[in-house]
């Protein structure tokens, strides 16, 4: 017999439907300005505000995050701003992490929803952290170079927005880069979060790749990962497709918006905003995880 | 003639780098592009059908990706079913794209690139793979 999820308590369905949709275009929108997928926002949103396990509201924040993808890493791709061989190499840890991550939540942790929560909480904390810090915004000329990097040609040019010359920058550190990145998709598989918000610091402070050019390939490369992750959710029959279905749909327009407006609001108040609201969800995912919190 | 006859002048030379990449991106997008919009489509329609046809609490069943429900899908649509091959089209359009830049890297011959993109692609396929037959 399939098991029935009652979400909401009773409410009308349309009216759910309908907020369901309004916190998948909050996240797109978002995930799309800073660079990021948007899970850090959302997976709290669902477990906290409708009371939904943890494992559903992974695998409904990893289809948004391929919504959130595909909306707005089309854009930027066609815009030449996505770095495609550096994303498609740091693809290969990303969705290895991804796919481990995903495993152990569906395995060994698939009655424990109350570590899953737990474990949120240092990667909420780690998040606001890595959006506190100012970012460097152009590539650092005196970098060293890196022979793997320079042989898979992993640099690229861009064009400064202040004097509109294209400016090339090299790439490096390659094998920190993929460490990272495989950090950032086992976050991702595990907790359904794009996996955005570690990978372009990673690539900004360690691979010296321009912010624009990271948020950019970041978002282009959270859609293979939590592709990985999704898959494994799916298989595991932890997809309720009408909660997954509206939240995707609503970042789906929401990234389409935010890339219409291209990291403008990487500015300061955003930022500011949402690290306050990631941290006030790490104080109730942790009060969630000890059972202060139903 | 044949579009790869090296006389026609459609034919892209290959072996320019720069061809390469304006071609990855002029696909990808394409791809992620009409990816984003099927999915949106469908997603929309089972949504709404969703909303007209259910009672007044929000009862899901936890979908599981089963061969027989997909053809299901097909063969009597229902939102459940129109749904379900929306989030397949969305889960699935990061696959086509890695297949279609793995595609471009072997005709422009770059070997370390097609080695990391058929990577990428043999993890998920073990992944469908390995959870169907889990």
């Amino acid at each position: 017999m399939t098991p029935l999820v009652d979400l909401g308590g009773g409410g009308s369905t349309v009216l759910l439907l309908l907020l369901l949709v309004a916190i998948g275009f909050a996240s797109g929108l978002l995930g799309s300005l800073i660079g990021i997928g948007g899970g850090l926002f959302l997976v709290p949103t669902l477990v906290l505000g409708f009371g939904l396990d943890i494992h559903f509201a992974v695998a409904a924040s990893l289809l948004a995050v391929i919504a959130n993808s595909s909306g707005s890493a089309s854009t930027y791709v066609e815009q030449g701003l996505t770095n495609l061989r550096l994303g498609m190499f740091l693809e290969t840890t990303t969705v290895i992490g991804g796919l481990l991550g995903a495993l152990l939540s569906v395995t060994v942790l698939a009655s424990h929803s109350d570590v899953l929560a737990l474990g949120f909480v240092p990667a909420v904390v780690v998040g606001a952290i890595l959006m506190f810090r100012a970012p460097r915004a152009g590539p650092d000329p005196d970098a060293p170079s890196s022979p793997l990097a320079d042989r898979l040609d992993l640099g690229g040019e861009y064009e400064d927005e202040e004097t509109g010359a294209r400016i090339r920058y090299r790439t490096n550190h390659p094998a920190e880069g993929l460490s990272l990145a495989g950090v950032a998709g086992f976050g991702s598989g595990l907790l359904g979060v794009g996996g955005g918000i570690f990978n372009v610091p990673a690539m900004n402070a360690v691979m010296n790749v321009p912010l624009r050019i990271a948020s950019a390939t970041s978002l282009f490369m959270i859609g293979v990962t939590a592709s990985a992750g999704v898959l494994v959710y799916f298989l595991a029959g932890d997809l309720l497709l009408f909660v997954a279905a509206p939240v995707a749909f609503g970042s789906l327009l929401g990234s389409v918006v935010g890339s219409y407006y291209q990291f403008h609001a990487g500015s300061r108040w955003i930022r500011a905003m949402f690290i306050v609201v990631l941290l006030v969800a790490a104080v109730l995912m942790a009060a969630r995880g000890v059972g202060y919190l139903q | 003639m044949t579009p790869d006859a090296p006389d026609d002048p459609r034919v892209v030379p290959f072996d320019d780098e720069t061809t390469q990449v304006l071609l990855l991106r002029r696909w990808v997008s394409r791809i992620l592009r009409a990816g984003a919009l099927a999915s949106g489509i469908l997603l929309l329609a089972g949504i709404v059908a969703h909303a007209l046809s259910a009672g007044p609490a929000l009862l899901i069943p936890p979908a599981r990706l089963d061969p027989d429900q997909v053809a299901q899908a097909f063969e009597r649509p229902s939102a459940a079913g129109v749904v379900l091959v929306a989030v397949l089209v969305l889960a699935l359009t990061p696959l086509t794209r890695v297949i279609l830049s793995a595609g471009i890297f072997a005709r422009s011959r770059d070997r370390p690139m097609l080695a990391i993109t058929a990577f990428v692609l043999a993890m998920l396929a073990l992944t469908i793979l390995g959870g169907v037959a889990f």
